[in-house]
Parts: C-alpha cells; sequence; structure tokens
C-alpha cells in the first residue's frame, strides 16, 4: 500500500505498448518462477499456478530451492519479491 | 487493495479518475452517493516522518459518507462501508466519535497480505460469497506487480516513475491484467 497518486499519463503509444505486453504476460507461461515472503515463511511459486510449489522457513532455502530448479531447466529466471510484492532482484 | 478489488470482480472509483473540472468534493459525494460499496482507509491519519503532515482525506470522506447515509435514510441504507486501519483500535483515541463502529485492521506486518485477506473476506460477506481465495489473490498479486514492473522498465520508466504511477495507469494496467488472466 505504499504507491503514492499523482503523475500524468503515459502516452497513447506507450500506454497500449505495455497494456499488450502485460496482456502477454498475464496470459502466457514462461517457465519464471517467484520467490515471495509470507508470514512467518517464504514460498517459490510457478508461474501461472494457484498455489505455492515450495514453502520454506527461511529466505535462503528457499533461494537455494529455486536456483537448483535454475540449475536443473525446471525454470528459466527467478523472480524475488520484496514484501510489497515488488521485484527485489531477478536471476537467470 | 485495487488490484484485490479488481480481481473480485468489483470496478474501483477514485475521484482523481473523474472529470477533472468539476471540484474534487462534488465528485467524492457524487461517488459516495453513487457506489454501492465503499472503502475508508484511515492507516495515513498518523504521518510516519518527522514534519510530514498526516493525510485527513480519508477520515474526512468517511465522516461524509456517515453524514449523507444519516440523512438520506432508506435511499442509502443498502450501501456497504469498509473501514479499515493498521491498528484495530488506534481511531478511538483519534476519532473517538467512531467508538462502538466496527473497524477491521491489517497490522503492520504483512500488510499486503492481511489486506488483501481483509478486502476478499469482506467481499464474501458483502459482495458475493463466491470470491477466489485470498491466498491465491496474494500469489497473483505478487506475479501482477512484477510483470508491471517489468514492462515499466522495458518501457523505460525510472524507479521513480514507477513508485509515482498515477492511481488511473494502475487500475487500466491491473484490470488489463486481470482480464487477461481470468479469460
Amino acid at each position: 500500500m505504499s504507491k503514492k497518486k499523482s503523475r500524468v499519463l503515459t502516452s497513447g503509444k506507450v500506454k497500449s505498448r505495455i497494456t499488450r505486453r502485460l496482456n502477454i504476460a498475464a496470459s502466457t507461461t514462461e517457465g519464471q518462477v517467484h520467490v515471495i515472503p509470507r508470514s512467518s515463511a517464504w514460498i517459490i511459486k510457478k508461474e501461472g499456478a494457484e498455489r505455492a510449489y515450495r514453502v520454506y522457513d527461511v529466505k535462503a532455502k528457499a533461494l537455494a530451492g529455486a536456483r537448483s530448479m535454475l540449475s536443473s531447466g525446471l525454470a528459466s529466471s527467478i523472480v524475488i519479491h520484496d514484501k510489497y510484492g515488488r521485484i527485489d532482484s531477478i536471476e537467470s | 487493495m485495487i488490484f484485490t478489488c479488481l480481481y473480485c470482480g468489483l470496478e474501483p472509483r477514485l475521484s482523481q479518475l473523474e472529470d477533472s473540472g468539476t471540484p474534487r468534493i462534488k465528485t467524492i459525494l457524487h461517488l459516495i452517493k453513487s457506489s454501492k460499496y465503499s472503502i475508508h482507509d484511515l492507516s495515513r491519519m498518523k504521518s510516519e516522518a518527522a514534519n510530514e503532515l498526516a493525510r485527513f482525506n480519508m477520515p474526512f470522506e468517511l465522516g461524509l459518507e456517515l453524514g449523507m447515509k444519516s440523512i438520506a435514510g432508506n435511499k442509502m441504507k443498502n450501501k456497504k462501508c469498509l473501514v479499515l486501519d493498521t491498528e484495530r483500535h488506534r481511531y478511538h483515541a483519534a476519532i473517538s466519535d467512531l467508538s462502538g463502529s466496527d473497524i477491521a485492521s491489517y497490522g503492520k506486518q504483512e500488510q499486503v497480505e492481511r489486506l488483501i485477506k481483509v478486502l476478499r473476506d469482506w467481499f464474501t460477506h458483502v459482495v458475493n460469497p463466491k470470491q477466489p481465495p485470498a491466498n491465491k489473490v496474494f500469489l497473483e498479486y505478487n506475479e501482477f506487480v512484477s510483470d508491471l514492473q517489468i514492462e515499466l522498465v522495458a518501457a523505460e520508466f525510472s524507479q521513480r516513475d514507477i513508485d509515482n504511477l498515477s492511481n488511473a495507469e494502475y487500475i487500466h494496467y491491473a484490470g488489463e491484467w486481470v482480464g487477461s488472466r481470468l479469460q
């Protein structure tokens, strides 16, 4: 809930391009996995999945699990989130 | 909050989205009168940094809504309103006139996760009992935020631009993403 108001709208062309790419991102899966902090846990979520793939008690274990998926070809990249959902870092 | 509303099938309405030629207060009164549901988040009534002013728009708008409901009687009897804060009983000290009211809290830790659950649970009571699980909405929210961040960076938005994205743009992108996801 840290998002602030204001700013002008982006130009129509840029907005259309972002919209088109977001629509594609939302409807396709490319093998990304997400490492997400939960209340007292860290999870791995596969892109497009409705539930956690794995649950860990600490971030380091979740990262190790995700990196293992990456090295074995089960994931194309790892998106590590902060507590607000934003990207903290990406590994590929 | 915006994402959860959209994911649960509701259309967020904000005064900033309406006709900019109309005085803000008129727009707010119109939105209060014409919306079926309203959510008032009082969490910013206390400033967080030194010399930062607290924001009183939400308590002010809550007061407007309660006043309108009281005057309108039957015309607004079906209007549902959710009042939120980070702490359950803080409003006793800040807005003691609200004592006896029911306020939902979403805490200071894991705010996003808890806020999504509070909203989703409220929607099951007042909108439709068939709502997606809060866990699913939270996971989807994370994926949306990262997809949006990736696309905005690709479009050469700076981190500051991303942090200050307007509500209108955010609602547009979140609505598009949710629409594609739930097809």
